[in-house]
């Protein structure tokens, strides 16, 4: 029990080192910084490549690494937060996840993927207090992460430059009048933050020795939770909501076991967001700074074809197997099969995010929920498979909106917070509820798609199925989103008050639009279910999420027909170039991580540049 | 709640109405009767802010009712609860049988009440016709079966999948609902002539300002409402524009509208009201018919302030009196030449020039938003000059930073003080020597603020949010004077403050030019209280400087009450 109360305390204690630099950004900046557990990852990695691969000692190590990991923060600020400060916050939030993704392949590419030992740089096991043991390298991590807090506070109390960085937090325009450098005072405070994220990172690797550039994502978001928790913005709130969710976390591991990790750790996010979205320590003027939701798409058009433009494009992809011989044929019609199946999912995705407003940031939940739903049917029940993918769909909405059903109540960016907490929740329940899903083991065993008794077994077959499926898409979302019910949903997305006093009830149809994603995501669910034959929950993971919403940004949050062909560019171009060069060794091995850097920097393009996306107009 | 939907044969019975036998009117008439909107003892709290007080008032129907007042004085506060966006401390809010006082927008929109926003709130992202479909979403009963549980948690959502299912294959009745709007659409872009409707196609987000204005004027009337609320319809518009606003009005009027309006163009509002309400400070200070508002001495003071003798702190005379003075002093220290600036399609200062000489307070006067803040803000480098010169101390102003003019002496006391309400007086005072490097200069000015405001000395561990408006206008007073300015520019210092506070203030300010030596530049509504201290002053209108002289010639003409309350007609 103490060893659990105390590597509770060691944990949190690093997640007090992350969450205190994501609440000096909020605070300052308003923007939650989703790249801060990358640079936490990346001061691990540093940690290691220091320490065990040149051979330094812990001095020097965590020098460099401190050094390195704020010249990183500093340049996230320099080119993609700063940039977009004075827009609406949800941008650069989105940028933010787009430099986690390429920081973390980033990384994942030049340390690789393999998971390795940190070096012991300080003893673990050389002491002994009352039973239970501990090291010198616990009792470091201990005093200097309350040195590093203690000065930080006295930094902010006494110092110019911290006094300027609460000037800035408390009112940016008053600060900027009275002749405090705002913009230069943010860079600090991403310095300042970055330090601390990787001096975190080096206690992470000296904590918990077992490390891989990946691990960083999940900690990142940890710490982000234990700043909500303590309250976004709030520096002791953020100390202290590391230290209850570390501890929290090693309490809940410990009597129900590592697959309630999730539900202990996004369970409290969303519950604290529900009961005092502020935080514990938070002022409750924090959360109300701006209209978080809607639109950093402002105006554009979504382009639209005439009916023969549309009739070609059906003929092109319905013939295009067939353009190809029996060897590369089936290989197109796979990659293809993937494409429309993302893209069913992307399309339905433009109600929500383009039409209410409301970026999702967990949609792979409702993509799980119906391939499991679909999947089972099949499996335990043996239904046919046409009922299965449109129940699939149907058990999508009903879990997806249970499990948000009191999300809607929240306003702004704290609900995309919340649906990444619905996110892990949904993989979790996957994992836990072992007897109807298999959990960790996975669905085996999926019948391949038949009609009305033909099982389709070809890859072509199976293009051609999704292709349908994705055109019946475009017809319903382009049909939904034109009539009356479209409109109110547009309506609230462009502006929640003025459709209220029009007596639209905006959280009722954000619910609404919210659910017709679900469903979509649930169809392309079942669909990728029936391709696979085989499912797991890990699949429907945060990459999933960040992917589909990718695709919308780079076609136009409210371009359904863009949507799909995001989904073409962004899966279909990468799994070409494989193809093409499947016999490059590095440039295969490379591709996984290469991909998501591009996805990441055409993320932060469109959004700086274009953030109508590609298939909208101005 | 469906009343707007009974045919007009039922109930039209009067052959005088004959002649407004279209849709339109006959919707209105048709109106289920109601007695009016009846709102008493309306009180609201914002923190420590009283921002509408006991607010009673009525609006009788086929009335339009007028709420004019200055800056603050909680009128936008009164229309957002009564449509439902706030809801009261205490008071009730009825209109016709319906208790509106808890309702949320919703249930206000369905009781019959339409409103329009302060600054056009459009759906940009989709078109003219759409906007104003959307003013119907109410009305619609074919498109949105069940809408009768749409209020009631879970069984909403048989509702919203019903409508989810009609939107997808609508059936006939639907679809001649959907037929049916056109003609109502129709009418309402037409209403404005060729301005909307060879835009209707047209997404919002393209419109000029003044057409996105008329698009939302437009959506709140398609639903034939019986009250409806508008809040400054005519703000960024110019006077053609405005005019044409009025004419619609008028016409609304005619048929029998009932309207309750915020507006600050009283030209506009003397024309058109049966009543209008005077707030201040959250309260009604008269009430009345337009002629008799107008010549009100409370109405007078509350915009002009009220008159007082003129503070004269001069200790040396070695100056002449600064009356006789030229409008412009051969000693300028500030100099503002033919400046422009917009704000989006808004052209918020046009051709705007004055000077500050050395020494001197000069104070920048006019009703609202007549640029007066947008000036400052400018003066400061916040908002972009598009054309026209800046100088400060003899070096042009154009491209430097914020922070660089600051250093060079120019500080500001900013609208509503926002002094940093969480950190304590003292790191409040060291904030504002952010830009200084000169410890022993900073320490002196330190001691010096303190001597002149003895009350922060007292409270200066204390956190600033927590002490009174007086208070904070000292810190904010103090503030400025450790950035060790040549020249502050204070906007609106006594705004929100009670009377004998107001007369500190302003000696405060008084004093500053002789003991410290700072020239001010004092951007004020009330201009007898700005003229009581300064030497000179500019009168701005609709971003424009209609007035300028000594304070004593300003003091001496009428026509700058009209500037502010509109000429007699």
């Amino acid at each position: 029990m103490v060893d659990t109360l105390i590597a509770g305390l060691l944990h949190g204690n690093i997640y007090a080192l992350i969450a205190v630099g994501m609440s000096l950004i909020f605070g300052v900046t308003h923007v939650a910084n989703f790249a801060h557990g990358s640079v936490f990852a990346i001061g691990t990695m540093l940690g290691w490549f220091f320490g065990a691969e040149l051979g330094w000692g812990i001095w020097p190590t965590l020098a460099a690494v401190i050094v390195i990991t704020a010249l990183l923060g500093w340049l996230i600020n320099l080119l993609v937060v700063g940039p977009l400060a004075g827009g609406p916050p949800i941008a650069a939030l989105l940028a933010t996840i787009a430099v986690a993704m390429i920081l973390d392949s980033f990384s994942q590419l030049i340390f690789s993927p393999r998971t390795r030992k940190f070096p012991e740089l300080l003893p673990t096991h050389n002491l002994q207090l009352g039973g239970v043991h501990f090291g010198t390298s616990s009792v470091v991590m201990l005093i200097l992460t309350m040195l590093s807090m203690t000065a930080l506070w006295a930094f902010l109390r006494f110092g110019k430059s911290g006094r300027a960085i609460r000037a800035t937090a408390q009112d940016p325009d008053a600060a900027k009048q009275i002749g405090i450098p705002v913009a230069r005072i943010r860079h600090l405070s991403f310095i300042i933050a970055s330090a601390l994220g990787g001096m975190g990172g080096v206690f992470m690797g000296l904590f918990n020795p077992s490390i891989n550039p990946s691990s960083g994502a999940a900690a990142g978001l940890s710490a982000f939770v234990a700043a909500t928790i303590g309250g976004l913005g709030s520096i002791p709130g953020a100390v202290l909501g590391g230290l209850l969710l570390g501890v929290a976390e090693a309490f809940g591991v410990y009597f129900l076991g590592g697959s309630y990790r999730d539900i202990i750790v996004f369970g409290s996010l969303v519950l604290v967001l529900l009961l005092k979205p502020s935080g514990l320590l938070g002022k409750a003027h924090a959360i109300d700074s701006e209209p978080l939701t809607g639109t950093f798409l402002g105006g554009g058009r979504p382009m639209k074809l005439p009916w023969w433009g549309n009739l070609v494009i059906v003929a092109f992809f319905a013939a295009l197997p067939l353009l190809f011989g029996s060897a590369l044929g089936p290989v197109v019609a796979g990659v293809g099969t993937q494409v429309f199946a993302y893209g069913i999912a992307a399309v339905g995705l433009t109600v929500i995010a383009g039409g209410a407003g409301q970026i999702i940031l967990g949609q792979a939940a409702a993509v799980a929920v119906g391939a499991y739903g679909s999947a089972l049917l099949a499996i335990d029940l043996g239904w046919p498979f046409l009922v299965n993918v449109l129940t699939g769909g149907l058990i999508a909405v009903v879990v997806c909106s249970i499990l948000t059903f009191s999300v809607w109540k929240l306003s702004g960016h704290y609900v995309a917070i919340a649906t990444i907490g619905v996110g892990f929740i949904t993989i979790a329940i996957l994992r836990i509820a072992e007897p109807l899903t298999r959990g960790v083991n996975g669905l085996y065993g999926i019948p391949y798609p038949s009609i009305f008794g033909i099982q389709l077994f070809d890859a072509r077959s199976i293009y051609w199925l999704n292709l349908v499926f994705l055109i019946a898409t475009l017809v319903i979302v382009n049909r939904l989103m034109a009539s009356h019910m479209g409109k109110a949903i547009s309506s609230i997305g462009a502006d929640p008050v003025a459709a209220e006093s029009l007596g639209i009830r905006a959280a009722s149809y954000k619910g609404l639009a919210y659910a017709i994603s679900a469903f979509f995501a649930g169809i392309a669910g079942a669909l990728l279910a029936h391709q696979y034959t085989y499912i797991e929950p890990s699949q429907f993971d945060m990459n999933m999420s960040t992917i589909l919403l990718a695709i919308i940004v780079l076609g136009g949050l409210r371009s359904p027909l863009g949507a799909a062909l995001g989904a073409l560019i962004l899966l279909g171009v990468p799994e070409l170039l494989r193809t093409i060069f499947e016999d490059v060794d590095w440039f295969v091995q490379a591709l996984p991580q290469a991909r998501i850097v591009a996805y990441g920097l055409i993320l932060i393009l469109i959004i700086r540049f274009r953030p109508q996306g590609l298939f909208q107009r101005k | 709640m469906t009343a707007t939907l009974i045919h007009p044969s039922e109930s039209i019975t009067d052959n005088e109405f004959d002649s407004f036998l279209d849709d339109e009117v006959s919707d209105l008439l048709t109106a289920q009767p109601h007695d009016g909107l009846h709102v008493s003892h309306l009180t609201k709290i914002f923190g420590h802010l009283k921002a509408v007080d006991d607010v009673c008032f009525d609006v009788l129907p086929g009335q339009v009712v007028s709420i004019i007042g200055p800056n603050g004085s909680g009128k936008t506060t009164t229309i957002n609860l009564i449509s439902g966006l706030l809801s009261p401390n205490a008071g009730s809010i009825r209109f016709g049988n319906a208790d509106l006082s808890e309702a949320d927008q919703v249930k206000v929109c369905e009781a019959g009440v339409a409103r329009t926003f302060q600054n056009g709130r459009v759906f940009p992202s989709l078109t003219v016709d759409d906007n104003v479909e959307l003013g119907l979403h109410k009305t619609l009963t074919k498109t949105r079966p069940f809408r009768k549980v749409a209020h009631i948690p879970v069984l909403r959502w048989g509702g919203l999948a019903a409508e989810a299912g009609v939107a997808l294959i609508p059936g006939r009745k639907a679809r001649s609902e959907t037929t049916g709007f056109r003609g109502k659409i129709d009418r309402q872009l037409s209403r404005f002539g060729t301005r909307l409707e060879p835009r209707k196609d047209h997404q919002a987000y393209t419109l000029s300002y003044a057409n996105r204005r008329r698009t939302e004027i437009a959506r709140a009337l398609v639903s034939s409402p019986k009250l409806l609320l508008l809040d400054e319809p005519t703000a960024g518009m110019n006077p053609a524009e405005t005019g044409e606003v009025l004419r619609q009005l008028l016409d609304l009027k005619a048929h029998g509208q009932t309207i309750l309006l915020i507006e600050h163009k009283i030209d506009l509002v003397l024309a058109l009201s049966d009543k209008i309400l005077v707030m201040d400070s959250g309260r009604i200070i008269a009430q009345g018919d337009p002629a008799t508002v107008r010549q009100n001495p409370a109405v007078i003071e509350a915009y002009l302030g009220s008159r007082r003798d003129r503070i004269v702190v001069h200790e040396d005379v070695t100056e002449e009196p600064s009356l006789l003075k030229e409008a412009s002093s051969p000693t300028t220290l500030l100099g503002l030449e033919e400046v422009n600036v917009f704000y989006g399609p808004v052209h918020a200062l046009k051709d705007v020039s004055l000077s500050v000489g050395k020494g001197e307070i000069v104070s920048l006067l006019g009703g609202n938003a007549s640029g007066k803040s947008t000036t400052m803000k400018t003066i400061l480098g916040l908002v972009p000059v598009k054309s026209g010169s800046i100088s400060f101390n003899g070096s042009s102003l154009s491209g430097v930073s914020t922070a660089k003019r600051v250093r060079s002496g120019v500080a500001s006391v900013p609208e509503a003080r926002r002094i940093f309400p969480y950190m304590t007086v003292a790191d409040n005072l060291a904030t504002g020597a952010y830009t200084r490097k000169d410890r022993a200069g900073i320490r002196a000015d330190l001691e010096r603020v303190y001597e002149h405001f003895p009350r922060l000395y007292e409270r200066r561990t204390q956190d600033a949010g927590t002490m009174s408006g007086g208070e904070q206008q000292m810190l904010a007073f103090g503030r400025a004077l450790m950035t060790d300015p040549v020249l502050i520019c204070m906007d609106e210092p006594t705004m929100g403050l009670a009377p004998q506070v107001v007369e500190q203030v302003l000696e405060t300010i008084a004093r500053l030019r002789t003991e410290v030596g700072v020239s001010i530049l004092l951007v004020e509504q009330q201009a007898e209280l700005a003229l009581s201290i300064a030497d000179r002053g500019y009168v701005l209108a609709q971003g424009e400087i209609v007035l300028q002289g000594t304070a004593q010639e300003l003091l001496d003409t009428p026509a700058i009450q009209d500037a502010y309350l509109g000429k007699v007609s």
